[in-house]
């Protein structure tokens, strides 16, 4: 016979399986999402990387890295004494 | 109005600024997502990570995450671009000179001696695309720290920018990737030689309006090995630091794996860098052993800070 003082504890035993399942569930879905996140990033990203990999030739240098037209650094505004309108906002260094 | 926020991660400094303040929240989340990725599956310091036991497996064909995959493609990408100076598999020469820990806690002096030499070369590593599957020769230890850093600032600008809806700037120990609509002048940029350089301190000012700009330096990462002053910058051809021509490199490219690419490859190359830098167009800032500057391809003048 069911000891009536082992209610609670089969109550409190479900809500922390219940718990258990519901971060199971949690963790997974979030491990799926980033797992999409990443590839959707890393194919916008770099969408030339996959077709290099098949061709072997679109990886020599000079073309993937030439950077003709591309980017380009500017100066930093300044003002008519030649100083900076705006602070850096980040530095690049060696780290 | 540009909102910024700082936090370590994959032992160094990481930076992240938003065109929209109130957006700063959701970029550093998506950031920190792609981080704490690239470190359990790169970081060749955590005996956990998934490069780690790659580097255990003894030679036997390894299935490996999609992502660690990604990430050995783009660093043997970058190995053909330079022709083999910048080499994945340094992962033994990089222990055999003393790099076998997180920075912070490698001892001030080892004392003791070494025999370097060449490092196996990324052509050992067989990736089969069909099984997403990893072959190493048994004695080839894979790093990618010249490479997984920089690929870390181009995906986590891009999907900050993709959560924050704006212009983001992410930069993981000076390696910088902007995304996005761009403030109107561009975002401001102090090149310095060492990326922990106060943002008034010395340096170029430039700015981005899209792209990456990284900077390789001999500089920061030393330490002393019986002796000999080491840095971090192995030359895959004799497996030992690579002889300082240019003690600092910075290029700005269309990614920050390219740009990282290109300045660490011309540390190794040293004075053979420059007609490569400017047959691929590359604005690029050298600063020589002795801290002659020379400046390529359309990098601005000098703007100097401080």
């Amino acid at each position: 016979m069911a000891n009536p003082e082992d209610a609670p504890r089969a109550l409190n035993r479900d809500r922390g399986l219940e718990a258990v399942r519901s971060w199971t569930w949690t963790a997974g879905l979030a491990g799926v999402g980033l797992t999409g996140v990443l590839a959707f990033v890393a194919a916008g990203s770099f969408a030339g990387h996959q077709a290099a990999a098949a061709a072997p030739a679109a990886t020599d240098p000079g073309t993937t890295v030439d950077n003709s037209g591309q980017v380009a650094p500017q100066p930093a505004p300044q003002d008519s004494l030649g100083n900076s309108n705006q602070p850096p906002a980040a530095v690049s260094g060696g780290s | 109005m540009l909102a910024s926020a700082e936090f370590r991660s994959l032992g160094t400094g990481v930076r992240v600024l938003t065109t929209e303040a109130d957006a700063l929240q959701a970029a550093v989340a998506a950031v920190q997502l792609v981080l704490d990725q690239v470190d359990q599956t790169c970081s060749r310091f955590r005996s956990d990570s998934e490069v780690s036991q790659l580097n255990q497996a003894g030679g036997h064909p390894t299935v490996v995450s999609p992502f660690l995959f990604f990430a050995l493609e783009t660093a043997l990408g970058v190995s053909r671009m330079t022709q083999g100076a910048v080499d994945p598999t340094v992962g033994t020469a990089m222990k055999i000179i003393g790099y076998d820990r997180d920075f912070d806690d490698l001892p001030s002096d080892g004392a003791f001696k070494v025999a370097v030499r060449p490092v196996p070369g990324y052509e050992s590593i067989r990736l089969d695309h069909a099984r997403c599957a990893v072959t190493l020769q048994p004695d080839v230890e894979i790093d990618l720290g010249a490479t997984a850093k920089a690929l870390a600032a181009d995906l986590s600008a891009h999907a900050a920018q993709v959560a924050a809806e704006c212009g983001v700037l992410v930069s993981l120990g000076g390696d910088i990737a902007v995304a996005g609509a761009a403030p109107h002048a561009g975002w401001p940029i102090l090149v310095a030689e060492n990326h922990a350089t106060p943002l008034n301190g010395a340096g170029d000012v430039i700015t981005l309006k899209a792209g990456a700009i990284a900077t390789s330096t001999t500089t920061v990462r030393r330490w002393r090995q019986d002796g000999v002053e080491r840095h971090h910058i192995v030359d895959p051809k004799t497996g030992a630091p690579a002889r300082i021509h240019w003690r600092t490199v910075s290029v700005v490219a269309a990614t920050c794996v390219d740009a990282n690419a290109a300045a660490t490859a011309s540390i190794v190359w040293g004075a053979r860098a420059v007609p490569w830098l400017t047959r691929h167009h590359l604005a690029a800032r050298l600063v020589a052993a002795g801290g002659e500057v020379t400046r390529l391809s359309g990098w601005p003048s000098a703007r100097v800070t401080a």
